[in-house]
C-alpha cells in the first residue's frame, strides 16, 4: 500500500509536469566510503537550473527531457558527470579530494548539517574510529585528549566509573558545568553519556563555546556534545561482530612504608625506648620488622592462635583484584535509496578491582530512515539499554580498613571469611577496624538502570528548499536500588575478648526507585535558498521540554533474620519517603545563516525561553548569538592559487546564553526551590504528633538565570594538500548573576542563602593540529596534538564575603571560590609561617598551627596538552592518546589516614625518631627569627605515632596533603592488525576483519610529591564543581586486552 | 504544508495564553511551605534536649565525669584541651537553628491572643538556649540575630547585656501566660502533650521552669552584672524534674532515631548496636562513690555497670590505660541487664531507650535555691533545700524510664544512709559547713554529684563559676584529686580550658563581628571564677 502511495505521488508529479516535458530525478550522493555527501551541487550540464543535495545527500531535480548529463560538484569533491538514463532514480558516488576543513560536515546543535567552513566558532568532530580505537566501555572515557578545550575526568574508579566533562573550564560556581548532551538531535539526560554503547556512535561533535549552542538557550552555557549514532548506508548491507576482553589492574597505589608493623609508643616503650608491638593494633607504629614470628590477635575461643611473620607482607596489594571485562558487539546495517536501517546489540560484563564487584550492561538500538513519497522523510531511532551493578556500598570503609592494616598482616588470607576462622569477624585480629573482605561482602549495593530512548523526526519538504520538521525525543529511565548490610552476631567470647568492641551488626536494607522521563518536542521550519551569490539557510522553530521525576525510598535498620533483605524483615519501623518533581520549558528560536560567494558567512541565532521553575515575573529570557566566518582562500585569488595553502578561514562570534541554576541543593530540575519548606526532624512523628522545623536555607525571592556572555575569535587552516591542518581559538566568557548558595552566619537563624551575585571569567586558548608526517604505500604516520590554556577566574562573589565554599569537609577544608583567584581554589589549614618557614614553639619544637583557613592552591588545570599519534604500516596500525595536565593542586584526604594508620611513607621520613621540624623557624629571646636546626619535637612522647597521629599539629593540617596535581597519562594505546582484503575476498563472506591489542590508562606519571592517587578523582563526585579534593576512591586502574572484529 | 504551518502558528499564538498555564506548575507537592505554630514548638523542645545531651558529653569530659577507655587513640583535644574551632560548632549551629524555629514561633504568635502560650513558651525556651550559648562562648549575636536576610552579619552582643535581657524576657513570658489565662475575650489555645513534650501543656510548670531558669541566671551572673528584677513570681520553682519526653522509643523514623538522645550516644542505637565505648568514668568522680572522697555505694550502683567493678580511669595517658576497656554490653553508665535491643527499663543515668531527657533536674532546682538562700537572694532554709536536693537526686536515679520508682528502691532511706555514712564531711552534712565558701562548696559539689553524667554542661559551668568541686592542677599521680587530663596543654592553674573557641563558620561568614584574639584558656566567660 505504501509503495502504491509513493508511486501515486511520483505519478502525480509526473503528470503535473508533463506539459513542460520534464521529469523528476531523485537520488543520493555518497562518497567513496559510502558516506552521504551533503549539500553537493547538482546541475544539468549545459543548461540552467540545478539543486543542492540535502544534509543527508538526497536530492531531487527536475530535468527537461532533452537533458542527458548531470554534473555533481562541491567543495572538496572531484566534479563528476553522470548520464541520465531512463531510470528516475540516480545514485551518484563521488570522490572526495580534500580532507578536513573544507569538506567536514558537522551536525549543529540545531540538528542541521553544515560545512565546517561556514562556522564562526570552534568545534571538533571525533570520529567513530577515534572513539572505539581502544575499545572503551564508556563513551566519556574515549573523549579524553581528543579535542582542545575539552577536559574529561574520571572522578572515581569502580566497575562503571563516573566522569566529569568540562569544556572551557567551569563558569558556573554552583550550577551545572557539564556540556549539554544532544543525541540524534534531541536533548537527553547527561547520564546517557556513561551508558550509551560507544560502538553505536558514528561521531561526536564537540561544540566548545556557548555561541555554538545558544540556540538551546537556558541549557546551553557549557557547550555541547552532539552525538550522532550510526545509520545504515544506501546500497550496502553489512554485519559487524566483535568481541573485546580486557583486564583491569590497580596501576598506582598510595606510597606506603614497609618497615614498621603493628603497635606503637601508646603501648609503652621497651628498655631501649622502642615502641611495643601489639597483636591487635591497627596503627603501624610498632617496632621495626625483624622477621620473627608473632601472635596476631587474641586466641580464638578454641585456643587457636594466629601467628604471622613480622615482616612486610609482599602481596599486600593483591587485595585489589584483577578485573575482567568482556564485551560483545553485533550490528547490522543495510540501506537502499529509500530507506536504511541499523540494528545493534551489545553485552558487557565487568568485574572490578574491588573484591566481588560486578557490573553488566546490555543494549539494543535500531535506527532507520524512510522516504515516503518525494516530500516526506522519516528518521527514527530507538534504544533500550540496561545496566546492573552489584558492588559494595562500603568503598570508603574498606579502603580505610585496608589502610589501617599494618604491613605485616597477611591480608589475602582473610578473603574466605566464611570458612577461615581467623578471617571470620569473630576471630579477626583487629577489634576496631573490620576485615575489609568481610566488609565488602557484607555491604552490598545493587543498582538496576533501564533506559529507553526514542526519537522520531519527520521532514516534510513541500517545495524545494523548504523543510518542515518535527522532532520528538523521549528518554525514560527507571532505576531500582537496593543496599543492604547483613546481620552479624558475634560470639560472646569475641565480644568479651574485644572489650565489647565487636558488637552486633544489626543489618539493614535500603531500597529506592526512581523514574524519570524527558520529552522534547521541536517544530521547525528550515528554508535553504541560493540567490545569485547569496545563500540563505534560515530556521525558525519552537521547543517544548518536559522533565518529570518520581522517587520512592524506604529503609529498615535491624534485621530479624540474617540474609533476607526485604523491608518487612525488621524489628523496627521502616522509614519511607517519596518525592516528585516536574519542570517545563517552552522556547522559540531562529537560526539564520547568510552566505556570500561561498566565502563569507554570517550566522545569527536567538532564543526566547520561558521556564516553569522561576518566579513568573522573571522566567522569560532572550539569548542571541552572532558569528561570522570568512574563507580567505576563497576570497583572495592569490591565496586560492597558493600551492601550499588549501583552506584558510577566519572566524569570530559573540553570544549570550543563560543557565537556570537553583543551587546545588536543588533537585535535578530546580523545581519548587524558591520557598523554604518545613520538614519533620529528630525522630518526629512521635506518637501521632508531628514536629516541624523550617529548612535552614534562605532563598532570594527573584532569582534570575546565570548569564554567560562570550566572544571568541579563531582561525582554521589546511596546508600542503591536507597534510597539515589545525585551528586556533581565543575565547573569553563572563558569567554573571551567579546563583550562589553561600554559607551565612548561623546566627542569622539560617545556614545558607541562595542568591544571584558574583561573576566568573573563563578565558583561554584552544589549539589543535594534525600533521601527516609520512604517507606512502606502506606507511601512514600522523600526529595530532591539542593544547588548551584555561584561565578560570572568580571575579566577584557575594559582596562582603571573602570566599564561597563549593565542596568542603567538616573542618572547613575544601574547594572554594575566591575573588581574584582561579576557580576552584583549595583552602585548608596550614602552619603559621614566617617568610615561608614554619613557626615552631621554641621549647617543644612543635609546629604552630594557623587557626585560620588559608589558600593552598588552584585546583583548575590551567594547561592541558594531548598527543594522538597514529602509525600505520601496511596492515598494522598503532594509535595512542597521551595527555598532560598541569598547573594545579590537589588535596588528598586519604593522607591523614595514612599518617593516622602509620602506613604512609611520610611517617618514616625520620625513621620514627624525634626530628627537627623541617624548614622551621622560631623567635629567640630577643624577638629575632632563628632558623631551627636544633629543637626537636618533644610533645606526645616522640617521633613515633605521637607526632604523626597528632590531630592538631599533624593530620588536621591540610597543607601536609596538598600536592601538585600534574600528570602525564598514556590514556589509550592500541595496535591493530587488519586482515588483508585479498584474504577477506578469498573467504567470500568476510568483508573485512581486524584484531587488536588495546590498553587504556596504561601509564601514569605523577610528581614525586603526589603519594596518594589519581588527581582526576574528585571526592565531591562527578556532578559537583568542587574539584580539587581526592578521597577514598579505590586506587586508579589500568586496562589492557584484545579485540577481534569481523565484518560480513 | 499549510496545515503544519497553521499548526505552528496556532501553537505559537496560543502559547501566549496557555504557556502561562503550562508553566505554572511550580508549587511544591513534596513539602509544606507554610506551617502553623502547633507542629513547630515540640520539635524545638526535642532539639533542645538533644543539644543538652551533646553538651553533657562535652561538659562531662571536661569536668571529670568521664575519661578515655583503653585501646583507643585519637582523643586529641579531649586530652589536650587544645580545642580547634570545630569543637563548639555542633553546639553553635544546633542552638541557632533551634532558636530560629523559636523565633518563627514568636514572629507568628506574637500579637495573637490565642497563641499567647506558644509565644511565651517559645521565649522561655529561647532564654534556655541563649544561656547555653553564652556559657560556652560569652559574647554572641543576640539583638541582631535570627533576622534571616534582614541581617546577614549580626553583631555580637556583650554577654553582660544578654544575661539580664534573658531574665527580663522570662519575667515577661510569665506575665504573658498570666495575662492570657485571664483573657476572657480570647482564650488562648492550650498546649497539649503533642505540642508540649516538656510539660504536656501545664502552664504552671512552664512558669516554674521560667523562674528556675531565671534563678540559675541570677546566681551565675549577679556577681558580675546587675539584674533589675531579682524577685520571682509566686509560681515558685519546679517541683519535679523537667523532662522532655516526646515518646522516645527503640525505633527509627524517616526523620531520624527515636531513641532518647543520651541513650543513643552512650548505650546503644536503635538497632541495638553498641556506641560510645571509648569512655569510662573518671577516677576523679569515682572518688565521690568509692569512699575516697565520699561514700555512696547506693547511687554508685544505680548509675554504674556492676559497681564497684566498673573500670575507671584518669583522662589522658596513664599506665593501666590500655587494659581498661568499656564494659559490655552497654557501657559504664548502664546498670541494667540484657544486651543489644533487650537493654532498658533500668534505673540510674541511662535508664533505657525510652527514657526522657532532663532539661533541669529537681535536684538542680533545689541546690539553686539552697545557694540563693545562702546568698540572701531567697529567704528559704539552705539546709532544707540542700537535703531536698540530695533526696531528689536519689529519687531521680531510682526511677525507671517511665518515671516511677523502681520496685524495692527507697530513696528516702538511702539518702538517710548516705547522710549517715558521710556525717563527718561538710560536703554532705550541711551543718558542718560554716562559712559561705564551705556552704557553696557543699551545694555545688552535691549538685555536681547529682548531675553526674546527666548534665555535664551545667556542672562544667558551675565549676568554672565557683571552682567547685575542687580540682587540683597537679594531675600526675593525683587521679582522685584532679579532674584534668594528664595531657593537658591548658595554661590555667587548674590546667583546664575555660571556654570554647568560636566556630570557624563565624570567621568565614561574620568576620567583621566575631570577637578576635579569643584564647580558650584566658578569655573567660564574664561570670567565671
Amino acid at each position: 500500500m505504501r509503495r502504491l502511495l509513493a508511486l501515486l505521488a511520483v505519478l502525480t508529479s509526473i503528470s503535473l509536469s508533463t506539459h513542460a516535458q520534464t521529469k523528476t530525478i531523485t537520488g543520493r550522493i555518497t562518497d567513496q566510503a559510502n558516506q552521504p555527501v551533503p549539500f553537493a551541487s547538482v546541475k544539468i550540464k549545459s543548461a540552467k537550473g540545478g539543486t543542492a543535495a540535502d544534509a543527508d545527500g538526497y536530492f531531487t531535480i527536475k530535468v527537461p527531457a532533452s537533458a542527458t548529463v548531470l554534473v555533481v560538484s562541491g567543495a572538496g569533491l572531484a566534479e563528476k558527470e553522470v548520464q541520465i538514463g531512463t531510470n528516475n532514480v540516480l545514485n551518484v558516488q563521488v570522490t572526495r579530494t580534500q580532507t578536513e576543513l573544507s569538506t567536514v560536515v558537522v551536525t549543529t546543535a540545531a540538528g542541521q548539517k553544515v560545512n565546517k567552513v561556514q562556522q564562526g566558532f570552534n568545534s571538533t568532530t571525533i570520529s567513530s574510529t577515534a572513539i572505539t580505537e581502544a575499545k572503551p566501555t564508556v563513551l566519556a572515557s574515549a573523549l579524553a585528549g581528543q579535542a582542545a578545550g575539552l577536559q574529561v575526568m574520571a572522578t572515581g574508579g569502580g566497575v562503571n566509573p563516573t566522569f566529569r566533562i568540562m569544556i572551557r573550564g567551569q563558569r558556573s560556581l554552583t550550577g551545572n558545568n557539564q556540556p549539554l548532551l544532544i543525541l540524534d538531535g534531541n536533548i537527553v539526560p547527561y547520564d546517557l553519556l556513561t551508558n550509551i554503547d560507544p560502538e553505536d556512535v558514528d561521531n561526536v561533535n564537540i561544540l566548545n563555546g556557548p555561541s555554538a549552542v545558544s540556540l538551546y538557550g537556558s541549557q546551553a552555557s557549557n557547550g555541547a556534545l552532539v552525538i550522532t549514532t550510526k545509520h545504515g548506508t544506501p546500497g550496502t548491507q553489512s554485519i559487524h561482530i566483535a568481541n573485546t576482553t580486557t583486564a583491569e589492574q590497580v596501576a598506582f597505589n598510595p606510597k606506603e612504608q614497609h618497615s614498621y608493623g603493628s603497635g606503637g609508643s601508646g603501648y609503652g616503650t621497651d628498655t631501649l625506648g622502642k615502641p611495643i608491638y601489639s597483636p591487635l593494633e591497627n596503627e603501624s607504629y610498632g617496632p621495626i620488622f625483624d622477621g620473627t614470628t608473632r601472635d596476631l590477635g587474641f586466641p580464638l575461643q578454641n585456643g587457636d592462635q594466629l601467628t604471622a611473620k613480622y615482616s612486610y607482607f609482599k602481596d599486600r596489594n593483591k587485595f585489589w583484584q584483577t578485573g575482567i571485562t568482556n564485551q560483545s558487539d553485533v550490528s547490522f546495517s543495510s540501506g537502499d535509496d529509500r530507506s536504511s536501517v541499523y540494528l545493534s546489540g551489545q553485552y558487557l560484563t565487568t568485574s572490578g578491582t574491588m573484591p566481588w564487584d560486578k557490573f553488566n550492561r546490555a543494549s539494543f538500538r535500531i535506527n532507520g530512515t524512510r522516504k515516503v513519497g518525494n516530500k516526506v522523510r522519516v528518521n527514527y531511532g530507538a534504544s533500550y539499554l540496561q545496566n546492573r551493578y552489584d558492588v559494595t556500598s562500603a568503598e570508603t570503609s574498606i579502603y580505610d580498613e585496608f589502610l589501617n592494616m599494618p604491613g605485616e598482616i597477611p591480608i589475602t588470607m582473610f578473603k574466605n571469611w566464611q570458612t577461615n576462622e581467623y578471617a571470620n569477624p569473630n576471630g579477626y585480629y583487629n577489634p576496631w577496624y573490620g576485615n575489609p573482605y568481610f566488609t565488602a561482602a557484607n555491604n552490598r549495593a545493587l543498582t538496576n538502570n533501564d533506559y529507553l530512548t526514542g526519537n522520531l523526526d519527520v521532514h516534510f519538504s513541500p517545495v524545494p528548499g523548504l523543510d518542515i520538521v518535527s522532532t520528538t525525543g523521549i528518554t525514560m529511565r527507571t532505576q531500582t536500588y537496593k543496599q543492604y548490610t547483613n546481620q552479624f552476631i558475634f560470639t560472646d567470647y569475641a565480644t568479651a575478648a574485644s572489650g565489647g568492641f565487636k558488637t552486633t551488626i544489626a543489618g539493614g536494607d535500603n531500597e529506592s526507585s526512581q523514574y524519570y522521563n524527558e520529552v522534547v518536542q521541536n517544530f521547525k521550519a528550515i528554508y535553504n535558498k541560493k540567490f545569485g551569490d547569496f545563500s540563505l539557510n534560515a530556521l525558525g522553530g519552537m521547543a517544548i521540554q518536559q522533565d518529570a521525576q518520581t522517587n520512592l525510598s524506604s529503609g529498615i535498620g535491624g534485621l530479624v533474620q540474617q540474609g533476607i533483605f526485604v523491608l518487612g524483615n525488621t524489628v523496627n519501623f521502616p522509614s519511607a519517603s517519596s518525592s516528585t518533581y516536574e519542570a517545563r520549558q517552552v522556547g522559540f528560536y531562529y537560526d539564520v545563516q547568510l552566505g556570500w560567494k561561498d566565502f563569507l558567512f554570517l550566522h545569527t541565532t536567538g532564543r526566547q525561553d520561558e521556564v516553569s521553575v522561576l518566579n513568573p515575573n522573571n522566567r522569560t529570557f532572550f539569548y542571541p548569538s552572532l558569528d561570522a566566518s570568512l574563507v580567505l582562500t576563497k576570497w583572495i585569488a592569490s591565496l586560492d592559487n597558493s600551492k601550499w595553502l588549501d583552506v584558510w578561514k577566519l572566524r569570530g562570534s559573540v553570544a549570550k546564553v543563560g543557565q537556570v541554576n537553583l543551587g546545588p541543593g536543588a533537585n535535578p530540575y530546580g523545581a519548587y526551590s524558591l520557598l523554604p519548606t518545613f520538614g519533620q526532624g529528630n525522630g518526629y512523628p512521635y506518637n501521632g504528633a508531628a514536629g516541624y522545623a523550617i529548612s535552614s536555607g534562605l532563598i532570594s525571592a527573584d532569582l534570575k538565570p546565570e548569564i554567560t556572555k562570550s566572544w571568541e575569535v579563531g582561525t582554521d587552516f589546511t596546508l600542503f594538500d591536507g597534510r597539515f591542518d589545525g585551528h586556533l581559538t581565543y575565547f573569553d566568557e563572563h558569567t554573571n548573576n551567579q546563583t550562589l548558595t553561600t554559607n551565612i552566619s548561623w546566627a542569622t537563624g539560617f545556614s545558607n542563602l541562595l542568591t544571584n551575585a558574583g561573576e566568573t571569567e573563563s578565558k583561554g586558548i584552544e589549539a589543535a593540529a594534525k600533521l601527516a608526517i609520512l604517507r606512502n604505500r606502506s606507511w601512514n604516520i600522523n600526529m595530532g596534538a591539542t593544547y588548551t590554556y584555561n584561565d578560570n577566574r572568580v571575579i566577584s562573589i557575594i559582596p562582603g564575603l571573602n570566599n564561597l565554599s563549593i565542596s568542603q569537609y567538616s573542618d572547613g577544608t575544601g574547594a572554594y571560590a575566591i575573588p581574584g583567584y582561579q576557580f576552584p581554589e583549595i583552602m585548608g589549614y596550614d602552619y603559621l609561617r614566617h617568610n615561608g618557614k614554619v613557626e615552631i614553639n621554641a621549647t617543644t619544637g612543635m609546629p604552630i598551627v594557623n587557626p585560620q583557613l588559608v589558600y593552598l592552591g588552584n585546583a583548575n588545570a590551567k594547561n592541558i596538552v594531548s598527543f594522538t599519534p597514529t602509525i600505520t604500516y601496511k596492515s598494522f596500525s598503532l594509535a595512542a592518546v597521551l595527555e598532560y595536565r598541569g598547573g594545579y593542586k590537589r588535596y588528598n584526604s586519604i593522607g591523614f589516614d595514612m599518617d593516622w594508620s602509620g602506613m604512609g611513607i611520610r611517617t618514616v621520613e625520620y625513621n620514627r625518631q624525634r626530628f627537627v621540624f623541617p624548614n622551621s623557624t622560631y623567635q629567640d629571646g630577643t624577638g629575632k627569627w632563628v632558623n631551627n636546626t636544633t629543637v626537636t619535637i618533644s610533645e606526645n612522647g616522640n617521633g613515633n605515632g605521637g607526632f604523626w597521629t597528632d590531630a592538631t599539629e599533624n593530620y588536621n593540617v591540610t597543607s601536609n596533603y596538598v600536592t601538585n596535581g600534574a600528570f602525564w597519562k598514556l590514556r589509550e594505546l592500541s595496535l591493530t592488525y587488519t586482515l588483508s582484503p585479498k584474504l577477506c575476498a578469498a573467504t567470500k563472506v568476510i568483508k573485512s576483519a581486524y584484531i587488536s591489542a588495546v590498553g587504556r590508562n596504561l601509564l601514569i606519571w605523577l610528581p614525586k610529591t603526589n603519594l596518594y592517587t589519581d588527581p582526576d578523582y574528585s571526592d565531591a563526585g562527578s556532578t559537583a564543581n568542587g574539584i580539587g579534593l581526592t578521597g577514598y576512591q579505590p586506587p586508579p586502574s589500568r586496562f589492557f586486552g584484545g579485540n577481534i572484529s569481523v565484518n560480513f | 504544508m499549510r496545515k503544519i504551518l497553521l499548526f505552528i502558528i496556532i501553537i505559537t499564538s496560543l502559547c501566549g495564553v496557555s504557556c502561562k498555564k503550562y508553566l505554572n506548575i511550580n508549587s511544591n507537592p513534596d513539602a509544606p511551605t507554610q506551617s502553623g505554630v502547633g507542629p513547630v514548638l515540640p520539635l524545638t523542645i526535642v532539639n533542645t534536649a538533644s543539644i543538652l545531651s551533646g553538651l553533657n558529653d562535652y561538659g562531662g569530659q571536661t569536668c571529670g565525669y568521664s575519661a578515655n577507655a583503653g585501646g583507643y587513640g585519637g582523643f586529641g583535644a579531649s586530652w589536650t584541651y587544645d580545642y580547634p574551632p570545630s569543637t563548639g560548632e555542633g553546639l553553635w549551629d544546633g542552638c541557632y537553628t533551634t532558636l530560629e524555629n523559636l523565633q518563627y514561633l514568636i514572629n507568628n504568635a506574637a500579637g495573637h491572643d490565642s497563641l499567647a502560650y506558644y509565644d511565651a513558651t517559645a521565649r522561655i525556651m529561647k532564654a534556655f538556649i541563649y544561656q547555653m550559648l553564652v556559657d560556652e562562648f560569652n559574647d554572641v549575636p543576640y539583638s541582631q540575630a535570627l533576622q534571616g536576610s534582614a541581617n546577614f552579619t549580626p553583631k555580637y552582643d556583650a554577654a553582660t547585656a544578654i544575661y539580664p535581657a534573658l531574665a527580663a524576657s522570662l519575667d515577661s513570658a510569665i506575665a504573658e501566660i498570666n495575662t492570657a489565662a485571664a483573657n476572657t475575650v480570647v482564650s488562648p489555645n492550650s498546649l497539649t502533650s503533642a505540642t508540649d513534650p516538656l510539660f504536656g501543656g501545664n502552664m504552671t510548670s512552664w512558669k516554674q521552669f521560667a523562674n528556675t531558669l531565671k534563678l540559675r541566671l541570677i546566681l551565675r551572673a549577679s556577681a558580675a552584672v546587675t539584674f533589675p528584677n531579682m524577685t520571682f513570681s509566686s509560681d515558685g520553682f519546679i517541683t519535679s524534674d523537667a523532662i522532655v519526653q516526646p515518646g522516645y522509643q527503640l525505633a527509627n523514623a524517616t526523620s531520624g532515631s527515636q531513641v532518647s538522645p543520651s541513650w543513643n550516644a552512650w548505650v546503644s542505637n536503635y538497632e541495638g548496636g553498641r556506641v560510645g565505648q571509648a569512655w569510662i568514668p573518671s577516677t576523679y568522680v569515682w572518688g565521690y562513690y568509692d569512699g575516697t572522697k565520699l561514700t555512696d555505694p547506693a547511687r554508685g550502683a544505680a548509675i554504674y555497670f556492676q559497681y564497684p567493678n566498673t573500670p575507671y580511669n584518669q583522662l589522658g595517658v596513664s599506665p593501666p590505660n590500655n587494659t581498661l576497656t568499656s564494659p559490655a554490653p552497654g557501657g559504664a553508665w548502664y546498670s541494667g541487664g540484657g544486651s543489644g535491643t533487650t537493654m532498658g527499663n533500668a534505673i540510674g543515668v541511662e535508664k533505657g531507650p525510652n527514657m526522657g531527657e532532663p532539661l533541669i533536674l529537681l535536684a538542680e532546682a533545689d541546690f539553686l535555691q539552697a545557694e540563693a538562700d545562702v546568698r540572701g537572694i531567697l529567704g528559704g532554709n539552705a539546709a532544707t533545700d540542700f537535703n531536698n536536693g540530695i533526696l531528689a537526686s536519689f529519687t531521680y536515679l531510682y526511677e525507671l524510664p517511665n518515671l516511677t520508682l523502681a520496685p524495692n528502691m527507697d530513696p528516702v532511706a538511702d539518702e538517710a544512709t548516705y547522710l549517715a555514712n558521710n556525717a563527718g564531711s561538710y560536703l554532705v552534712n550541711f551543718s558542718l559547713a560554716t562559712t559561705t565558701a564551705q556552704q557553696t562548696e557543699a551545694i555545688i559539689t552535691q549538685k555536681y554529684i547529682a548531675m553526674n553524667f546527666i548534665n555535664g554542661g551545667e556542672a562544667w559551668s558551675e565549676y568554672r563559676r565557683t571552682g567547685y568541686p575542687v580540682s587540683s592542677g597537679a594531675s600526675l599521680n593525683n587521679p582522685y584529686g584532679s579532674m584534668c587530663s594528664t595531657q593537658s596543654q591548658a595554661t590555667r592553674p587548674d590546667k583546664l580550658p575555660t571556654r570554647l573557641p568560636y566556630p570557624a563558620s563565624e570567621a568565614a561568614t561574620n568576620a567583621g563581628n566575631v570577637p578576635q584574639g579569643i584564647n580558650i584558656y584566658t578569655s573567660t566567660i564574664f561570670w567565671a571564677h
